[in-house]
């Protein structure tokens, strides 16, 4: 039997008495790749923040692979890329930082083993870094940056990714390889939940979009496909939902 | 050299190496928290202890550690519930922490002198008592901060990563705090209150110009620590000098040592990193019959210097024989 990954219903965030996000409901299946779209301070970064536990909601329930968020432990099932980084030890590397990844699944006083060594050697060289794993990770570009923090949400192998605006910053031509690379994370059967500004290179990946204004949810659904033959696609441009969509209600 | 064969110095000297290690080590995870000068005010907040202890006339290390790390609780309380109000706060607790040392040092009838050998470190001042609870404390740091390093490097580097590691993120600020206040403390005998706070920032920036990555920046730091506090020791025995002051001096001699080394580094560095620096790997498409092109009804999308085609939730380009996904 197949969980749904993220189910969050009637839910209601209000941060310093200002409600933030009001009466949201929706769900992240097995296999889809789901955009959280809407305009600054629509409550995008706030939600994702929220099912991951690190805001409180005030009212409505979010519950992570079946299990109701406040019982939910299991958080090696969770892969999670914040925006950026702060790292002020300015010679951290790569590799430290994505070793950092195998802490959900490691106790205390134990030393990293030989497999968990092999797997962040792994995770470096699926974003294309080994040959930076020991650089400091301040001195990459930001589109490498990106890539190491979507390494080190990796490392666990999590059937969820939870991506907040991984493409703040970073130019199309990198946008465009980090759309690749979710996409073959996707191919591998991995769920993914991305904040976006707008859909534009990881439009081909989409599964649906949810689309937030003012803290409300105003449309989900899969996002129009057309064909516009050899012309290329116009950059940027509205989010066409032609199929309202609410399978976990 | 038989200066170490004084008791005194050998006192002087263990603690030295202790305070070297430790302070260094706690350091680093104070250093990635941005809180620089939290040592500082956990100096001033230790001053109350060694205030409250001359007037009960018992034993001001013991005492002083008990204050400190309530301080220590209590600023990190307040740094949890806001900036803002954490700093009038922060403010108020460490002056009234010198404030309130002083003034019971005075009514216990100790003069600045008494103070001043808390405040800079004093070499004849480790008494063997002391010297037990420098060691043992010094050695519960030095377990938690190097045993520790991963939860405590990713609990620093970024708090809600941590979170959603399951770490418990509460808790391992407030052991930073705690331990940092305990490493104040056992370091007023050697190095001071006053100064107690650069051993634990300076190392670490001196070893962040000579050594790469964390682990490697931690060790230096703990090794540059033991160096100059011994050699501080030393000098201020030669010179007639309070420890501290001479410690803290060579501490920054280091630092500005190592500063060209930094300097040269950067400069042998090419100037900006090359984002594309090895392909993904590259992924045939499994059985692909149909065969794209103009007017094949799939939607196009531009993929550098060529067209991709999207279609079933995959997005293919013609490679020799066969489809690439991309």
């Amino acid at each position: 039997m197949s969980v749904i990954p993220v189910v969050v219903d009637d839910l209601n965030v209000s941060l310093g008495g200002l409600p933030i996000l009001r009466d949201v409901s929706f769900a992240v299946e097995q296999h889809e790749v789901v955009a959280l779209l809407g305009g600054n301070g629509s409550g995008k970064t706030t939600l994702v923040k929220a099912l991951l536990g690190l805001v409180p909601h005030q009212s409505g329930e979010i519950a992570i692979f079946g299990t109701p968020l406040a019982q939910f432990h299991a958080w090696s099932q969770i892969g999670y890329v914040p925006q950026r980084a702060s790292v002020s030890l300015h010679t951290t590397t790569v590799r430290e930082l994505v070793t950092s990844g195998t802490l959900s699944t490691r106790r205390p006083f134990t030393r990293l083993s030989r497999a968990g060594k092999a797997r962040v050697s792994e995770v470096i060289e699926r974003v294309g870094l080994t040959k930076k794993a020991d650089d400091a990770f301040v001195h990459l570009s930001g589109g490498q940056q990106q890539r190491v923090l979507i390494a080190r949400a990796l490392v666990s192998a999590p059937p969820l990714l939870v991506m907040d605006e991984p493409f703040a910053g970073v130019d199309l031509a990198t946008q465009q390889r980090l759309a690749d690379l979710v996409r073959s994370l996707h191919d591998d059967g991995m769920a993914v939940l991305v904040v976006l500004h707008e859909t534009e290179v990881f439009e081909p990946l989409l599964s649906r979009a949810i689309v937030l204004r003012e803290g409300r949810v105003v449309k989900d659904g899969v996002l129009e496909t057309h064909d516009h033959g050899h012309e290329a696609e116009p950059p940027g441009g509205t989010v066409r939902i032609i199929e309202e969509v609410r399978p976990w209600r | 050299m038989e200066v170490i064969t004084l008791a005194f110095m050998q006192r002087a000297l263990i603690a030295a190496i202790l305070t070297g290690l430790v302070a260094p080590a706690i350091g680093t995870y104070v250093v990635q928290r941005r809180l620089s000068l939290l040592g500082d005010g956990l100096g001033h907040v230790a001053i109350a202890g060694v205030g409250l202890a001359l007037l009960t006339h018992t034993s001001p290390l013991p005492v002083a550690v008990v204050v400190c790390v309530a301080g220590a609780v209590g600023i990190e309380l307040l740094r949890e519930r806001g900036r803002a109000t954490g700093d009038v706060a922060l403010a108020v607790l460490f002056y009234g922490g010198l404030a309130s040392g002083v003034l019971m040092a005075g009514a216990a009838g100790q003069g600045a002198g008494t103070l001043s050998n808390y405040l800079f470190g004093s070499l004849t001042s480790v008494t063997a008592s002391d010297l037990v609870i420098v060691a043992v404390l010094g050695v519960v740091v030095l377990i938690a901060s190097v045993g520790l390093a991963p939860q405590m490097f990713a609990v620093c580097a970024d708090e809600d990563f941590a979170r959603v590691l399951g770490l418990r993120v509460r808790a391992y600020n407030l052991l930073i705090v705690v331990l940092a206040a305990i490493t104040v403390t056992t370091a007023m005998r050697t190095v001071g209150l006053l100064l107690v706070s650069a051993l634990m920032v300076i190392p670490v920036a001196t070893s962040q110009n000579l050594f790469k990555g964390f682990r490697s920046g931690l060790y230096g730091a703990m090794g540059i620590g033991v160096v100059v506090a011994l050699s501080g020791v030393f000098g201020s025995f030669y010179a007639d000098v309070p420890p501290g002051a001479f410690i803290v001096v060579l501490a920054i001699a280091a630092f500005a040592v190592s500063w060209p080394i930094t300097s040269w580094r950067h400069r042998s560095r090419p100037l900006a990193s090359v984002d594309e620096v090895e392909p993904l790997p590259h992924e045939p498409t499994p059985e692909h019959e149909h065969v794209h092109g103009p007017g094949c009804g799939h939607r196009v999308v531009e993929h550098g210097d060529h067209v991709d085609y999207v279609h079933d939730g995959h997005r293919h380009v013609a490679h020799a024989d066969h489809y690439d996904e991309h």
